[in-house]
């Protein structure tokens, strides 16, 4: 279990304390972080996928949590980048959620490795628990927010 | 009451997941049984059987693509709701669903 959670999330992929407040620069910064990191090998590739699944509907789901997601194949490994904006902002014009807590998630487009799927099943199991969404508003760094998702995601 | 689900979306990643715990804790809170299938990237998992679904009072359907195995449930009351709604508002879902089993 341990590498498969670490290859999910890295604390890389953590951006805490965020300003934007446009849903398109924030999953930009983070899908760039993922390039970064190796996870997607294309970042204007997956970021077209992205933006194609929000158009369909938005992915704000209530509880302040947006949850942006791209199957691609130009993602290598899947992850979750993790944003936390200071402030809430509605994530979509077409619905009037305020959003403070982003997940990007990204996901091979051919069969992703199960172990990574359960862990991303887990992890969103996780964020209907109300302790482990306030643990996320209250953490104060990456590392912080790393073993929350471990938690989650065992 | 007894309560069955189906839980599924596009991408099968998260939506359903998310669906099934609100689901599951919204009903437990109302005194219910309930069991979910979820039908994600992962397939078909917790699968309802065939006398899980005989001994239902009502089935929900949460989802935002089509049902596997339909033709399992036919004749049976149910409702059908959006897998956001299910995630956002689930104590409402559970409600909409006991009205429906309290019909027959």
């Amino acid at each position: 279990m341990e590498w498969g959670r670490k290859m999910i999330i890295h604390e890389s992929l953590i951006e805490l304390n965020v300003t934007l407040k446009n849903k398109e620069e924030i999953i930009e910064t983070l899908a760039r972080k993922a390039g970064e990191l190796g996870r997607v090998s294309d970042v204007a590739g997956f970021l077209q996928a992205v933006f194609a699944r929000e158009e369909l509907f938005s992915t704000a789901i209530g509880y302040g949590i947006a949850i942006p997601h791209g199957k691609s194949s130009y993602v290598q490994e899947p992850f979750i980048a993790f944003a936390k904006s200071q402030e809430a902002f509605s994530w979509d014009s077409r619905t009037d959620q305020e959003v403070r807590l982003i997940f990007l998630i990204g996901v091979p487009e051919e069969k992703a490795n199960d172990l990574h799927l359960k862990i991303l099943a887990n992890i969103s199991r996780g964020l209907m628990n109300d302790s482990y969404r306030e643990r996320l508003v209250q953490a104060t760094s990456a590392a912080k927010i790393v073993a929350i998702f471990g938690e989650m995601g065992l | 009451m007894k309560i069955i689900s189906v839980c599924a979306c596009p991408t099968g990643i998260a939506h359903t997941y998310m669906a099934q715990a609100a689901l599951e804790k919204a009903a437990l809170g109302r005194g219910h049984d309930i069991k979910i299938e979820t039908q994600g990237a992962m397939g078909i998992e917790n699968e309802l059987s065939m006398q899980e679904v005989a001994e239902a009072n009502v089935v929900i359907f949460a989802v935002g693509v089509n049902v596997e195995g339909e033709e399992r449930f036919h004749g049976k009351p149910s409702i059908m709701v959006e897998v956001g709604k299910a995630i956002e508002n689930p104590v409402a879902v559970i409600e909409k669903a006991e009205k429906k089993g309290k019909e027959i």
